[in-house]
């Protein structure tokens, strides 16, 4: 393994000094096709992921958060129980916030799923995305996937969202950091919210 | 996991058809408790029949007033009529849970869930449920969410569902169809009480599919609420809940359905507390006494004794409610 | 200057849009996957295990159990590894989920499913489940390693002085089993390639972790490289090497390609440390004005079968107050148990649960306001080292706390605040956390392009450390922070202090002080050495550097930016070490942090579940490096410690010592709907004596005293003193049945 794709440097104002850390995920997309062969119990499943059609060949028993990770190599969402406890798996299947790791990929021929790397536009962040980075929503970052793609969820759920539902409304996240104070500052402010709202 | 075979049937038809033809089937709909079943062994189903593409997920009302609310219809469900007719329905689904799994769930598979005892879900303990005759682990461990009601010497677990209760406390039914044709069955009938056979968990035989839940016409119902306590604000299942119907007329209560959530194997109904506050004013009393009403008969032990006190301030909080209301 | 100015942080662009890299998300060619077998019951033996119907399954690779694993090297106390006894070493079960065999397989769907193929029998043996029944056993602590603290502390005979005082308190306190339940789970990624070992792996001590690896292994150590840049959150549950990290290791030797080995939630709970259960029994003896006349504190903890580990919770007791007659005796009882691991916060964060309560009961004892007591006892030096505290502004901290929150709205009795339905109180507690001095090194380098670049073993755990390292980097050699970068979390560079024990701002914060110090003096050289330069001939002390430029101090136009220079002189950097030296602390203090916690509650009689509704916390922690990310780390801390005193708790089975509550929906951390209002402010003095960038740590200091805080309040709303976390509704489930 070469140096340069293993060394993860992390830079301020987008500098080139050694390998961002975009290099780890760029190796995990290119590894990961082709290194199982599929045995004969797979089936075929038709995913329209972040706009793109994806044909995947899948163990029926695989769970479309696996499916995201190891198969189209979106690492985004976060496998943090596997329980549907702790929502760092949340993606929006056709347009809605679930957890991807209590469903299995093949049932979800023809769905649309959208991960956290969906988002933005080109390079512009989503609103959400970058009030969760003006407003510093969160620390460790391993459950800011599912937070951010589950707090877009909710604004498509709630259009008249009120800055006081938010906690209950996204109870569905852990944040063992506790980033929460933030977290919720942060829709607020994507939410267009002011202090009363 | 084991494998299994995968199919997805674009017809109720076809979906029985496959669930009578395949003993070793189970139905997935939302998958939000079947998965994590199957990840841990509990369920090792040969078929999976996922129901997902049957529609089945409308909410009609019928003639007469009366709704029913298709079985794959999700439990995030946002209907303002229903908000209004059922308000115990639409709080007890918004206390179940989280967003992203309310999205998923579906009304069938929330009242066929399985009991939330850790005893239950990991496999290392004994369990009846599990393996009839294995023992229940959970009689001599940590009870502290244990039932206090309707429990034998074979199993102490609670239903999880706050969802279950409301629709006891509304008199609901379930449709269900076989390919030997359809039936009704009450909810307060659907679940079964552990006695000698605790792995029996409700009254569907396995080739049955839930198609829809029915609910009576109102005005009953109109007037009702749901109260949850819990170890954390949200997200946790409940240590204690109320689901309150009250029809007030002339000043006196005429009709009440009081269902307990958390305290027992099924969803719970309290006839005595109904019978407290039957031809009586909603007032301090009355509830005070409902409330009590609503704790006779607990056996409790050392861990879950503080439930009785629970179920006593979850009535009184919900009857409460109602009364200010009126 | 960028110290104290809230930027953001610097990989928050990769945590926004998915692109961050953790452990798990390595993917590497042909990778497989692993998953370990736990036991199914805590105490007894391995009497046969059949791996046959594993090994024939689809996919599987191999299957290793104690009878095939391959020799150990070195001894786990040699090394320091997690328990004395390496994994699969032998068929002795100590506790619950112990890995008793690994499953390889080409997908992770096929290792899961071949693992629940292994059939094992057991021999179970007797178990001892709790504390309570382990207790006959308890004994001063016999240490594995250097002793940490002492086991008995007695000063000023405290048993007399107890007996003689006015006004006293003598109560049990108890803490359940915490966990840290990180959201990202402890994970591996291993690979051989021609005899060396590349590891990924959450860890919070790359360089810690490598010696633990290449020693079991017995691989020189220069032969391992440990990568951990990114950790899914850790406090604490990350600062070792646990089993599954040398079982991915030889089972990558074993089947060849590299292996990838995620734990579940499930054993991330059993088996990746814990808080163990912790009795304190506690006397405090006062004068009728308040004055402390002693304080006993007994403590004992649960400890595995196989070692003693102590939870040092009487440091608050030795270190708070002036108390003239101490004794203060730690010991441990023997359960079935895995290995614990330091949870934020070891020691303070139960031991102030129960002095910070002791002190509050002491309070309602003499009729004094409770801040009143703790002011009246306030001590501006350590009282055992007898050395003043390089930085204490505790008085302030209680000055300010008690103004934002309003804390002359008390009542002074309890159960006299009710809002309808709800009983209110109001609760305060002090904290305090001895800050640590841990060798660190680091450098930086000045680079040719504009530039500059630290470069540290440091791993990012959510703390902010990667920013507030640049941040001192950037003051320390004048190039901006937006041309900064830092290199972080591999073996192939200097070793940081573990992120743990709240180390990074201070000692490793301290490094790259100097690092950044010593690079900005050696360009500063080169340039007055440099004829061709407009600092030529200048002494080197009347050089400053600002914006990525070298200038005259007396004459700041004249001067040249650091690319110039370096580019003239074919330089295509200057890098520079530096290195924090613990021994080279001021010996005249003693260090710590400090702040006060008041909090507010509510609970409801119908539904008696305690609530935080407002909670105003003051700390003292020198120089706040960035404030953003400070007051989100310090309202983190709260809720964590909030969790832990309100809903956290996992339980073992009574009668087989198997986890019960292993799982996230059992295991209640708080969700977004628990937290209400949380105000942090600072008290920001540089304390210069303890650092010379004049920072200290932060992210322990801020749980402790927030349970004492909690319990308190409840007291303080409902007259009911809970002494035994978590305050969950069953110990306030009578409030339903009392009068309104």
């Amino acid at each position: 393994m070469s140096e340069g794709t293993n060394r993860r440097t992390v830079l301020a104002g987008g500098l080139t000094v050694g390998a961002g850390l975009a290099v780890g995920s760029t190796l995990a997309r290119t590894a990961t096709a082709g290194t199982t062969p599929a045995p004969n119990t797979r089936r075929s499943v038709s995913l329209v992921v972040n706009g793109t059609r994806r044909r995947l060949e899948v163990d029926p028993r695989t769970s479309l958060l696996d499916a995201l990770r190891d198969q189209v190599g979106l690492t985004g969402a976060k496998k943090g129980c596997d329980q549907g406890a702790c929502g760092a798996c949340t993606v929006l299947l056709n347009g809605r916030r679930v957890l991807s790791c209590l469903t299995l990929a093949v049932m979800h021929d023809g769905d649309e799923v959208t991960t956290v790397e969906g988002l933005a536009s080109g390079d512009r962040r989503h609103p959400m995305q970058q009030a969760f980075m003006d407003l510093d929503g969160f620390q460790c970052g391993f459950c800011t996937s599912g937070q951010i793609v589950s707090a877009v969820g909710l604004l498509a759920e709630k259009p008249d969202l009120r800055r006081a539902e938010i906690p209950e409304l996204m109870s569905g996240n852990l944040c063992r950091c506790a980033a929460y104070c933030n977290i919720r500052d942060a829709i607020a402010t994507a939410a267009g919210l002011g202090e009363d709202g | 996991m084991r494998t299994f075979d995968y199919t997805s049937p674009r017809t109720v038809d076809e979906a029985v058809r496959l669930l009578a033809d395949h003993p070793g089937a189970d139905v997935i709909a939302g998958g939000t408790d079947l998965v994590t079943l199957l990840r841990d062994g509990i369920r090792t189903p040969t078929h999976l029949v996922d129901v997902n593409g049957l529609g089945l997920d409308e909410v009609s009302w019928q003639p007469g007033g009366a709704v029913r609310i298709g079985a794959l219809c999700r439990n995030a469900i946002d209907d303002p009529a229903l908000g209004r007719a059922y308000p115990v329905l639409v709080k007890a689904l918004r206390a179940g849970a989280s967003p992203q799994i309310r999205n998923r769930a579906t009304f069938g598979g929330n009242l066929l869930q399985s009991v939330r005892c850790p005893y239950f879900r990991l496999p290392e303990f004994a369990c009846n449920r599990r393996t009839p005759g294995a023992g229940c682990a959970a009689l001599h461990g940590d009870s502290r969410h244990h039932a206090i009601f309707g429990t034998s010497e074979n199993c102490i677990a609670v239903h999880p569902s706050d969802c279950a209760v409301a629709l006891l406390a509304l008199d609901a039914h379930v449709l269900v169809q076989s390919t030997r044709g359809t039936r009704r069955i009450p909810v307060a009938e659907l679940h079964r009480l552990p006695g000698r056979t605790p792995h029996e968990e409700h009254a569907l035989r396995r080739d049955e599919l839930i198609t829809a839940v029915e609910l009576p016409a109102g005005p009953f119902g109109a007037h009702s609420t749901y109260v949850k306590a819990r170890d954390r604000a949200s997200f946790a299942f409940a240590l204690a809940s109320a689901a309150a119907v009250v029809a007030v007329r002339g000043g006196v209560v005429r009709r009440s359905r009081i269902c307990l959530g958390g305290v027992a194997p099924k969803p719970w109904r309290s006839t005595a507390a109904e019978e407290a506050l039957r031809g009586r004013p909603l007032d301090d009393a009355v509830i005070e006494a409902a409330a009590d009403a609503a704790t006779r008969d607990a056996q409790t032990r050392p861990d879950n004794a503080y439930k009785v006190d629970l179920v006593h301030g979850v009535v009184r909080q919900a009857l409460t409610e109602l009364r200010e209301q009126s | 200057m960028s110290i104290g100015t809230p930027i953001t942080r610097i990989e928050a662009p990769s945590k926004v849009n998915g692109q961050a890299v953790y452990t798990a998300d390595v993917q590497l060619p042909g990778m497989v996957h692993a998953v370990m077998v736990g036991s199914t019951i805590a105490a007894g033996r391995l009497r046969a295990i059949d791996t046959r119907a594993a090994e024939s399954a689809p996919g599987v690779l191999a299957v290793l159990t104690h009878r095939n694993v391959p020799r150990w090297h070195g001894t786990p106390d040699d090394l320091h590894y997690v328990e004395p006894r390496f994994p699969l070493a032998d068929t002795e079960i100590h506790y619950h989920d112990q890995c008793v065999a690994v499953v390889v397989a080409t997908t992770r769907e096929q290792a899961a499913y071949a693992a629940g193929l292994v059939a094992v029998e057991y021999e179970a043996r007797p178990v001892v489940a709790s504390l309570d029944a382990a207790l006959p056993t308890a004994h001063e602590p016999v240490w594995r390693f250097e002793p940490l603290f002492p086991s008995v502390v007695e000063v000023g005979g405290p048993k007399e002085a107890f007996a003689g005082s006015a006004a006293k308190v003598d109560a049990e306190y108890r803490t359940p089993y915490h966990s840290h339940a990180p959201i990202e789970p402890n994970a591996t990624v291993a690979q051989w390639e021609r005899g060396r070992l590349n590891i990924h792996k959450t860890s919070q001590d790359v360089h810690g972790d490598r010696r633990i690896i290449a020693g079991a292994l017995g691989v020189p150590a220069d032969h391992v490289r440990v990568w951990s840049t990114l950790v899914g959150g850790a406090f604490g549950n990350k600062t070792t090497v646990w089993p599954h990290t040398l079982l991915a290791a030889v089972a990558s030797r074993q089947v060849g390609p590299p292996v990838r080995l995620v734990t579940t939630r499930k054993q991330v709970f059993t088996g990746h440390g814990h808080q163990p259960p912790i009795i304190q029994h506690l006397r405090v003896g006062a004068d009728a004005d308040g004055t402390l006349r002693a304080i006993i504190h007994e403590t004992t903890n649960g400890t595995p079968i196989l070692f003693d580990d102590p939870e040092p919770t009487i440091s608050p007791s030795a270190s708070m107050y002036a108390v003239p007659a101490l004794g203060a005796y730690v010991r441990v009882a023997d359960m079935h148990m895995p290995a614990p691991a330091l949870l934020r916060t070891p020691g303070d964060g139960p031991g102030m649960f129960a002095v910070g309560s002791a002190m509050d009961e002491l309070s309602y004892a003499l009729n004094l306001d409770p801040l009143e007591l703790r002011r009246r006892n306030h001590l501006a030096h350590h009282p055992l080292k007898r050395k003043p505290w390089s930085g204490k502004q505790l008085l302030d901290c209680y000055a300010l706390g008690a103004e934002r929150f309003g804390w002359d709205r008390r009542a002074p009795r309890p159960r006299a605040m009710r809002d309808g339905d709800d009983w209110v109180g109001f609760g305060m507690s002090s904290a305090q956390r001895l800050e640590p001095h841990t060798a660190a090194t680091a450098t930086v380098a000045i680079l040719d392009d504009g530039t500059a670049e630290v470069r540290t073993s440091i791993a990012e755990i959510g703390t902010g450390n990667l920013t507030t390292l640049v941040q001192i980097a950037a003051d320390g050699t004048g190039v901006p922070v937006r041309r900064f970068g830092i290199v972080s979390g591999d073996t192939d560079l200097p070793e940081a202090a573990p992120t743990h024990g709240s180390r990074s701002t201070g000692s490793t914060g301290t490094a790259v002080h100097l690092a950044a110090q010593n690079a900005r003096l050696a360009a500063t050289r080169l340039a007055v050495a440099d004829p061709r330069s407009p600092l030529h001939g200048l002494p080197t002390d009347r050089v400053g550097a600002a914006d990525g430029r070298l200038f005259a101090v007396d004459a700041p136009e004249r001067g040249e930016s650091y690319q110039d220079l370096l580019r003239r002189n074919h330089v295509k950097a200057v890098t520079e070490e530096g290195h924090h030296d613990p021994n080279a602390k001021n010996q005249q203090f003693a260090f710590a942090t400090f702040g006060a916690h008041f909090t507010e509650v509510r609970i409801n009689r119908n539904v008696p579940r305690v609530r935080v509704t407002r909670h105003v916390a003051v700390f003292a922690i020198g120089r706040v490096l960035n404030p953003k990310t400070a007051r989100n780390q310090a309202q983190g801390g709260i809720v964590f410690a909030a969790g832990q005193t309100l809903s956290e708790q996992l339980t073992q089975d009574p009668a087989t010592g198997l986890f019960v509550t292993p799982a996230f929906t059992d295991y209640h951390v708080p969700v977004h709907a628990d937290v209400g209002e949380i105000d942090v402010s600072f008290v920001e003095e540089p304390d210069y004596n303890a650092h010379p960038h004049g920072a200290k740590g932060l992210g322990e200091v801020v749980c402790v005293g927030v349970h004492a805080a909690i319990a308190n309040a409840v007291y303080h709303a409902t007259g009911i003193r809970v002494r035994e976390l978590p305050i969950t509704p069953d110990k306030l489930a009578r409030l339903v049945r009392e009068s309104g």
